[in-house]
Protein backbone atom coordinates (compact mmCIF):
# COMPACT_ATOMS: atom_id res chain seq x y z
CA UNK A 1 0.00 0.00 0.00
CA UNK A 2 1.35 3.30 -1.03
CA UNK A 3 1.19 6.23 1.67
CA UNK A 4 0.59 9.58 0.47
CA UNK A 5 0.63 12.75 1.99
CA UNK A 6 -1.63 15.13 1.42
CA UNK A 7 -3.21 18.29 2.12
CA UNK A 8 -4.20 17.63 6.02
CA UNK A 9 -6.63 20.54 6.39
CA UNK A 10 -9.02 18.74 3.66
CA UNK A 11 -9.02 15.64 5.56
CA UNK A 12 -10.13 16.68 8.95
CA UNK A 13 -12.82 18.87 6.72
CA UNK A 14 -13.22 15.15 5.59
CA UNK A 15 -13.61 13.76 7.98
CA UNK A 16 -16.24 16.33 9.94
CA UNK A 17 -18.52 15.87 7.21
CA UNK A 18 -18.45 11.96 7.36
CA UNK A 19 -19.16 11.84 11.34
CA UNK A 20 -22.39 14.36 11.74
CA UNK A 21 -20.90 18.02 11.24
CA UNK A 22 -19.13 18.23 14.25
CA UNK A 23 -16.91 20.85 14.49
CA UNK A 24 -13.74 20.10 16.46
CA UNK A 25 -11.69 22.26 18.04
CA UNK A 26 -8.35 23.79 16.93
CA UNK A 27 -6.24 21.34 18.90
CA UNK A 28 -8.29 18.18 18.62
CA UNK A 29 -8.01 18.68 14.81
CA UNK A 30 -4.58 19.49 14.52
CA UNK A 31 -4.36 15.91 17.16
CA UNK A 32 -6.41 13.93 14.97
CA UNK A 33 -4.31 14.86 11.57
CA UNK A 34 -1.15 14.08 13.43
CA UNK A 35 -2.62 10.31 13.44
CA UNK A 36 -4.47 10.15 10.06
CA UNK A 37 -2.97 8.46 7.30
CA UNK A 38 -4.41 8.63 3.62
CA UNK A 39 -3.97 5.41 1.41
CA UNK A 40 -4.49 4.87 -2.25
CA UNK A 41 -5.77 1.85 -3.37
CA UNK A 42 -6.20 -0.16 -6.48
CA UNK A 43 -9.38 -2.06 -7.67
CA UNK A 44 -9.14 -5.40 -6.22
CA UNK A 45 -6.63 -4.50 -4.12
CA UNK A 46 -7.02 -6.36 -0.63
CA UNK A 47 -7.35 -3.51 2.55
CA UNK A 48 -7.33 -6.22 4.91
CA UNK A 49 -7.52 -10.44 4.55
CA UNK A 50 -8.40 -13.22 6.88
CA UNK A 51 -5.66 -13.56 8.96
CA UNK A 52 -4.51 -9.94 9.81
CA UNK A 53 -5.99 -8.12 12.89
CA UNK A 54 -7.87 -5.27 11.95
CA UNK A 55 -5.68 -2.56 14.01
CA UNK A 56 -7.54 0.73 12.48
CA UNK A 57 -10.56 2.14 10.96
CA UNK A 58 -11.20 3.49 7.52
CA UNK A 59 -13.08 6.06 5.91
CA UNK A 60 -13.51 6.14 2.46
CA UNK A 61 -13.51 9.69 0.28
CA UNK A 62 -13.54 8.62 -2.89
CA UNK A 63 -14.39 4.98 -4.21
CA UNK A 64 -15.68 1.67 -2.66
CA UNK A 65 -14.73 -0.84 -0.71
CA UNK A 66 -16.15 -4.56 0.17
CA UNK A 67 -16.47 -5.66 3.82
CA UNK A 68 -17.05 -10.37 2.96
CA UNK A 69 -16.92 -13.44 4.17
CA UNK A 70 -16.11 -16.64 3.24
CA UNK A 71 -17.39 -19.56 5.48
CA UNK A 72 -18.48 -23.16 4.87
CA UNK A 73 -17.69 -22.62 1.28
CA UNK A 74 -20.19 -19.78 0.83
CA UNK A 75 -19.08 -16.12 0.27
CA UNK A 76 -21.09 -13.48 1.91
CA UNK A 77 -20.99 -9.95 1.57
CA UNK A 78 -21.32 -7.99 4.52
CA UNK A 79 -21.15 -4.27 3.64
CA UNK A 80 -20.52 -1.67 0.92
CA UNK A 81 -18.46 1.41 1.85
CA UNK A 82 -18.61 4.00 -0.16
CA UNK A 83 -17.82 7.98 0.07
CA UNK A 84 -18.56 8.95 3.73
CA UNK A 85 -18.84 5.65 5.15
CA UNK A 86 -16.66 4.20 7.88
CA UNK A 87 -15.60 0.18 7.56
CA UNK A 88 -13.68 -2.07 10.16
CA UNK A 89 -14.43 -5.60 11.26
CA UNK A 90 -15.59 -5.00 14.53
CA UNK A 91 -15.01 -8.19 15.46
CA UNK A 92 -11.10 -8.24 15.12
CA UNK A 93 -10.66 -4.39 15.83
CA UNK A 94 -12.50 -4.68 19.51
CA UNK A 95 -10.60 -7.91 20.36
CA UNK A 96 -7.32 -7.48 19.06
CA UNK A 97 -7.88 -11.28 17.41
CA UNK A 98 -6.95 -12.30 13.81
CA UNK A 99 -9.79 -11.55 11.44
CA UNK A 100 -12.52 -13.89 9.58
CA UNK A 101 -12.90 -10.36 7.22
CA UNK A 102 -11.70 -9.26 3.62
CA UNK A 103 -11.88 -5.67 2.95
CA UNK A 104 -11.55 -5.66 -0.83
CA UNK A 105 -11.19 -2.23 -3.31
CA UNK A 106 -14.32 -2.72 -5.66
CA UNK A 107 -13.19 0.50 -7.28
CA UNK A 108 -9.66 2.51 -7.06
CA UNK A 109 -10.33 4.02 -3.60
CA UNK A 110 -8.67 6.78 -1.44
CA UNK A 111 -9.40 6.37 2.08
CA UNK A 112 -8.16 7.51 5.51
CA UNK A 113 -7.20 5.17 8.18
CA UNK A 114 -6.67 5.92 11.91
CA UNK A 115 -5.07 3.47 14.20
CA UNK A 116 -7.22 2.15 16.87
CA UNK A 117 -4.59 2.10 19.70
CA UNK A 118 -3.57 5.48 18.57
CA UNK A 119 -7.14 6.52 18.38
CA UNK A 120 -8.62 5.48 21.17
CA UNK A 121 -5.85 7.31 23.29
CA UNK A 122 -6.84 10.66 21.25
CA UNK A 123 -10.59 9.66 22.25
CA UNK A 124 -9.35 9.40 25.89
CA UNK A 125 -7.68 12.21 26.05
CA UNK A 126 -10.42 14.76 24.39
CA UNK A 127 -13.83 14.32 25.12
CA UNK A 128 -15.47 15.75 21.74
CA UNK A 129 -13.46 13.17 19.45
CA UNK A 130 -14.83 10.25 21.86
CA UNK A 131 -18.54 11.85 20.84
CA UNK A 132 -18.00 11.47 17.98
CA UNK A 133 -16.35 8.07 17.87
CA UNK A 134 -19.32 7.16 20.11
CA UNK A 135 -22.14 8.47 17.15
CA UNK A 136 -19.50 6.01 14.95
CA UNK A 137 -20.44 2.93 16.60
CA UNK A 138 -24.15 4.04 17.31
CA UNK A 139 -24.58 4.53 13.63
CA UNK A 140 -22.76 1.10 12.69
CA UNK A 141 -24.84 -0.71 15.15
CA UNK A 142 -28.22 0.62 13.86
CA UNK A 143 -27.06 0.00 10.17
CA UNK A 144 -26.20 -3.63 11.64
CA UNK A 145 -29.39 -3.99 13.24
CA UNK A 146 -31.16 -3.07 9.57
CA UNK A 147 -29.03 -5.29 8.28
CA UNK A 148 -30.16 -8.44 10.51
CA UNK A 149 -33.44 -7.01 10.31
CA UNK A 150 -33.84 -7.71 6.60
CA UNK A 151 -31.74 -10.48 5.91
CA UNK A 152 -34.43 -12.15 8.51
CA UNK A 153 -37.56 -10.33 7.30
CA UNK A 154 -37.23 -8.88 3.81
CA UNK A 155 -37.89 -10.75 0.57
CA UNK A 156 -35.35 -10.64 -1.83
CA UNK A 157 -36.67 -7.84 -4.14
CA UNK A 158 -36.97 -5.34 -0.69
CA UNK A 159 -33.29 -6.06 -0.11
CA UNK A 160 -32.45 -5.07 -3.97
CA UNK A 161 -34.42 -1.77 -3.62
CA UNK A 162 -33.02 -1.05 0.10
CA UNK A 163 -29.28 -1.72 -1.12
CA UNK A 164 -30.13 0.51 -4.68
CA UNK A 165 -31.80 3.23 -2.16
CA UNK A 166 -28.25 3.67 -0.60
CA UNK A 167 -25.49 3.00 -3.28
CA UNK A 168 -26.36 5.34 -6.24
CA UNK A 169 -25.80 3.86 -9.62
CA UNK A 170 -25.73 0.02 -8.06
CA UNK A 171 -25.89 -1.82 -10.91
CA UNK A 172 -22.65 -0.06 -12.09
CA UNK A 173 -20.12 -0.08 -9.69
CA UNK A 174 -20.73 -3.74 -7.99
CA UNK A 175 -20.73 -6.90 -9.75
CA UNK A 176 -23.63 -9.29 -10.00
CA UNK A 177 -21.91 -11.53 -8.24
CA UNK A 178 -21.17 -9.54 -4.82
CA UNK A 179 -24.81 -7.49 -5.02
CA UNK A 180 -26.38 -11.48 -4.58
CA UNK A 181 -23.63 -13.02 -2.66
CA UNK A 182 -25.17 -9.13 -0.12
CA UNK A 183 -28.62 -10.29 -0.75
CA UNK A 184 -28.17 -14.24 -0.69
CA UNK A 185 -29.67 -15.52 -3.86
CA UNK A 186 -28.38 -17.09 -7.03
CA UNK A 187 -27.28 -14.16 -9.96
CA UNK A 188 -29.97 -16.06 -11.94
CA UNK A 189 -32.62 -15.02 -8.96
CA UNK A 190 -31.15 -11.70 -8.98
CA UNK A 191 -31.70 -10.96 -12.48
CA UNK A 192 -35.21 -11.83 -12.22
CA UNK A 193 -35.80 -9.51 -9.89
CA UNK A 194 -33.90 -6.70 -11.91
CA UNK A 195 -35.69 -7.26 -14.79
CA UNK A 196 -39.21 -7.45 -12.72
CA UNK A 197 -37.94 -3.95 -12.00
CA UNK A 198 -37.35 -2.93 -15.58
CA UNK A 199 -40.90 -3.73 -16.51
CA UNK A 200 -42.31 -1.99 -13.66
CA UNK A 201 -40.58 1.43 -14.62
CA UNK A 202 -42.26 0.91 -18.68
CA UNK A 203 -45.33 1.80 -16.88
CA UNK B 1 -21.27 -2.47 47.97
CA UNK B 2 -25.05 -3.55 47.11
CA UNK B 3 -24.93 -5.25 43.58
CA UNK B 4 -26.41 -2.57 41.16
CA UNK B 5 -26.89 -1.82 37.06
CA UNK B 6 -23.09 -1.72 36.88
CA UNK B 7 -22.29 -4.87 38.19
CA UNK B 8 -25.20 -6.58 36.21
CA UNK B 9 -23.95 -5.19 32.68
CA UNK B 10 -20.42 -7.68 33.73
CA UNK B 11 -22.27 -10.95 34.12
CA UNK B 12 -23.67 -9.74 30.79
CA UNK B 13 -21.03 -10.23 28.51
CA UNK B 14 -18.72 -13.36 29.10
CA UNK B 15 -15.77 -11.35 27.23
CA UNK B 16 -15.11 -7.91 28.61
CA UNK B 17 -12.05 -5.94 28.37
CA UNK B 18 -11.19 -3.42 31.11
CA UNK B 19 -14.01 -1.12 31.79
CA UNK B 20 -13.00 -1.33 36.08
CA UNK B 21 -14.61 1.36 37.05
CA UNK B 22 -13.91 3.52 40.08
CA UNK B 23 -15.90 2.96 43.01
CA UNK B 24 -17.19 6.38 43.32
CA UNK B 25 -18.00 6.32 39.53
CA UNK B 26 -19.71 2.84 40.29
CA UNK B 27 -21.42 4.66 42.66
CA UNK B 28 -22.71 7.43 40.10
CA UNK B 29 -23.86 4.65 37.62
CA UNK B 30 -25.59 3.09 39.94
CA UNK B 31 -27.72 5.84 41.26
CA UNK B 32 -28.56 6.81 38.80
CA UNK B 33 -30.04 3.49 37.15
CA UNK B 34 -33.61 2.18 38.28
CA UNK B 35 -35.07 -1.21 39.30
CA UNK B 36 -38.49 -1.68 38.01
CA UNK B 37 -40.99 -4.75 38.47
CA UNK B 38 -43.80 -5.44 36.07
CA UNK B 39 -46.60 -8.38 35.38
CA UNK B 40 -47.03 -10.75 32.84
CA UNK B 41 -47.83 -9.61 29.54
CA UNK B 42 -47.00 -5.69 30.63
CA UNK B 43 -45.38 -3.61 28.32
CA UNK B 44 -42.23 -1.37 29.04
CA UNK B 45 -42.69 0.37 25.43
CA UNK B 46 -45.52 0.81 22.97
CA UNK B 47 -45.50 1.51 19.50
CA UNK B 48 -44.94 5.09 19.04
CA UNK B 49 -43.07 5.74 21.94
CA UNK B 50 -39.12 6.86 21.94
CA UNK B 51 -36.89 4.20 23.77
CA UNK B 52 -36.05 5.75 26.84
CA UNK B 53 -33.80 2.41 28.50
CA UNK B 54 -31.15 0.30 28.21
CA UNK B 55 -32.37 -2.61 30.42
CA UNK B 56 -31.16 -5.16 32.09
CA UNK B 57 -33.24 -8.46 32.90
CA UNK B 58 -32.69 -9.34 36.56
CA UNK B 59 -35.24 -12.29 36.47
CA UNK B 60 -37.90 -12.85 34.09
CA UNK B 61 -38.41 -13.26 30.44
CA UNK B 62 -38.93 -9.94 28.19
CA UNK B 63 -39.37 -9.86 24.25
CA UNK B 64 -39.12 -7.44 21.42
CA UNK B 65 -41.13 -7.30 18.52
CA UNK B 66 -43.05 -5.02 16.24
CA UNK B 67 -46.02 -5.31 14.03
CA UNK B 68 -45.57 -5.85 10.03
CA UNK B 69 -48.43 -6.85 7.93
CA UNK B 70 -50.61 -8.21 10.75
CA UNK B 71 -47.66 -10.54 11.99
CA UNK B 72 -45.79 -10.01 15.17
CA UNK B 73 -42.05 -10.09 14.68
CA UNK B 74 -40.19 -11.10 17.62
CA UNK B 75 -37.04 -9.64 17.31
CA UNK B 76 -35.08 -10.30 20.71
CA UNK B 77 -35.77 -12.62 23.97
CA UNK B 78 -33.88 -11.56 26.64
CA UNK B 79 -33.76 -13.41 30.05
CA UNK B 80 -31.49 -13.43 33.62
CA UNK B 81 -28.43 -11.12 32.91
CA UNK B 82 -29.21 -10.19 29.59
CA UNK B 83 -28.91 -6.27 27.97
CA UNK B 84 -31.90 -5.07 25.68
CA UNK B 85 -32.47 -1.87 24.00
CA UNK B 86 -34.08 -0.87 20.86
CA UNK B 87 -31.30 -0.09 18.84
CA UNK B 88 -32.61 2.53 16.85
CA UNK B 89 -35.11 4.44 18.62
CA UNK B 90 -32.85 4.46 21.52
CA UNK B 91 -29.50 5.76 20.29
CA UNK B 92 -31.43 8.29 17.84
CA UNK B 93 -34.34 8.81 20.37
CA UNK B 94 -36.90 8.72 17.61
CA UNK B 95 -40.15 7.25 18.02
CA UNK B 96 -40.17 4.04 18.12
CA UNK B 97 -42.28 1.03 16.07
CA UNK B 98 -41.46 -1.51 18.41
CA UNK B 99 -42.87 -3.17 21.33
CA UNK B 100 -41.36 -4.42 24.88
CA UNK B 101 -43.52 -7.06 26.46
CA UNK B 102 -42.71 -9.13 29.37
CA UNK B 103 -43.35 -12.62 28.88
CA UNK B 104 -42.94 -13.95 32.40
CA UNK B 105 -43.37 -11.41 35.59
CA UNK B 106 -39.89 -9.48 35.47
CA UNK B 107 -37.84 -7.39 37.52
CA UNK B 108 -35.71 -5.21 35.24
CA UNK B 109 -32.80 -2.76 35.76
CA UNK B 110 -32.86 0.12 33.75
CA UNK B 111 -30.71 3.16 32.86
CA UNK B 112 -32.15 5.97 30.78
CA UNK B 113 -30.44 7.31 27.42
CA UNK B 114 -30.58 11.11 28.76
CA UNK B 115 -28.95 9.47 32.52
CA UNK B 116 -26.42 8.01 30.19
CA UNK B 117 -25.59 11.10 28.05
CA UNK B 118 -25.23 13.36 31.27
CA UNK B 119 -23.18 11.06 33.06
CA UNK B 120 -20.98 10.42 29.98
CA UNK B 121 -20.46 14.37 29.98
CA UNK B 122 -19.64 14.60 33.70
CA UNK B 123 -17.36 11.27 34.36
CA UNK B 124 -14.76 10.35 31.90
CA UNK B 125 -14.81 6.37 32.91
CA UNK B 126 -18.03 6.18 32.80
CA UNK B 127 -17.61 7.59 29.15
CA UNK B 128 -14.86 5.28 28.44
CA UNK B 129 -16.98 2.61 30.00
CA UNK B 130 -20.05 3.28 27.70
CA UNK B 131 -17.88 3.57 24.74
CA UNK B 132 -16.52 -0.28 25.79
CA UNK B 133 -20.12 -1.11 26.21
CA UNK B 134 -21.26 0.14 22.77
CA UNK B 135 -18.28 -1.39 20.98
CA UNK B 136 -19.21 -4.98 22.93
CA UNK B 137 -23.14 -4.53 21.57
CA UNK B 138 -22.11 -4.04 18.25
CA UNK B 139 -19.93 -6.79 18.32
CA UNK B 140 -22.87 -8.55 19.68
CA UNK B 141 -24.83 -7.53 16.62
CA UNK B 142 -22.44 -8.51 14.29
CA UNK B 143 -21.94 -11.98 15.14
CA UNK B 144 -25.53 -12.72 15.29
CA UNK B 145 -26.00 -10.61 11.74
CA UNK B 146 -23.03 -12.99 10.35
CA UNK B 147 -25.02 -16.06 11.90
CA UNK B 148 -28.11 -15.38 10.22
CA UNK B 149 -26.69 -15.29 7.39
CA UNK B 150 -24.45 -18.23 7.26
CA UNK B 151 -26.03 -20.61 9.79
CA UNK B 152 -28.86 -22.53 8.95
CA UNK B 153 -31.84 -22.83 11.36
CA UNK B 154 -31.03 -25.93 13.00
CA UNK B 155 -27.41 -24.26 14.23
CA UNK B 156 -28.98 -21.41 15.04
CA UNK B 157 -31.60 -23.04 17.30
CA UNK B 158 -28.53 -25.11 18.82
CA UNK B 159 -26.90 -21.78 19.69
CA UNK B 160 -29.85 -20.46 21.63
CA UNK B 161 -30.14 -23.51 23.35
CA UNK B 162 -26.69 -23.58 24.24
CA UNK B 163 -27.15 -19.65 25.38
CA UNK B 164 -29.76 -20.39 27.74
CA UNK B 165 -31.34 -23.77 27.36
CA UNK B 166 -33.74 -22.97 30.09
CA UNK B 167 -35.60 -20.49 28.72
CA UNK B 168 -35.94 -21.19 25.11
CA UNK B 169 -38.51 -23.74 27.14
CA UNK B 170 -40.02 -21.18 28.73
CA UNK B 171 -40.78 -18.79 25.52
CA UNK B 172 -43.90 -19.56 23.67
CA UNK B 173 -42.81 -21.96 20.27
CA UNK B 174 -44.23 -18.68 17.76
CA UNK B 175 -41.95 -16.32 19.10
CA UNK B 176 -38.77 -18.45 19.35
CA UNK B 177 -39.71 -19.37 14.94
CA UNK B 178 -40.10 -15.94 14.54
CA UNK B 179 -37.01 -14.60 16.19
CA UNK B 180 -35.41 -17.97 13.79
CA UNK B 181 -36.41 -16.46 11.03
CA UNK B 182 -38.53 -20.16 10.61
CA UNK B 183 -42.11 -21.05 10.13
CA UNK B 184 -43.61 -22.81 13.58
CA UNK B 185 -43.44 -26.16 11.60
CA UNK B 186 -40.04 -25.78 10.31
CA UNK B 187 -38.84 -25.10 14.04
CA UNK B 188 -41.24 -28.20 15.22
CA UNK B 189 -39.44 -30.20 12.80
CA UNK B 190 -36.17 -28.80 13.86
CA UNK B 191 -37.21 -29.34 18.06
CA UNK B 192 -37.85 -33.08 16.92
CA UNK B 193 -34.53 -33.76 15.22
CA UNK B 194 -32.86 -32.55 18.70
CA UNK B 195 -34.55 -34.98 20.56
Amino acid sequence: MKKVVINKRLVSAEIEHVLGHIELSIETKRKLNSILVQEKVKKHDLILKPGDVCDFWGVVQKGMVQVYHYKNKKLISDFFATEGYGFFDIESFVTGKPTEATIEALEPTVYVKMDRAKFLKLCDEEEELNTIYQKVLEFTLILCHNRLDSVLNDSAEDKYENLEKRIPGLASRISAINVASYIGVTQETLCRIKSKQEDFLLF
Amino acid sequence: MEKGFYERIFKCFNELPAMALSEDSVKLLNSKTRVIQLNKGEYLQLEGDVSRFLGIVDTGLIRIFYRKAGEEMTEYLASEDEIFYDCESFFRQTPSKRYIQMLEPSVLYLCTKTDLDELCKQNKEIRIFYRNLTEQLLRKKKQKTLDCIFEPAKVRYDNLINRNSEYVLRVPSIFVASYLGVTPETLSRIRSKVK
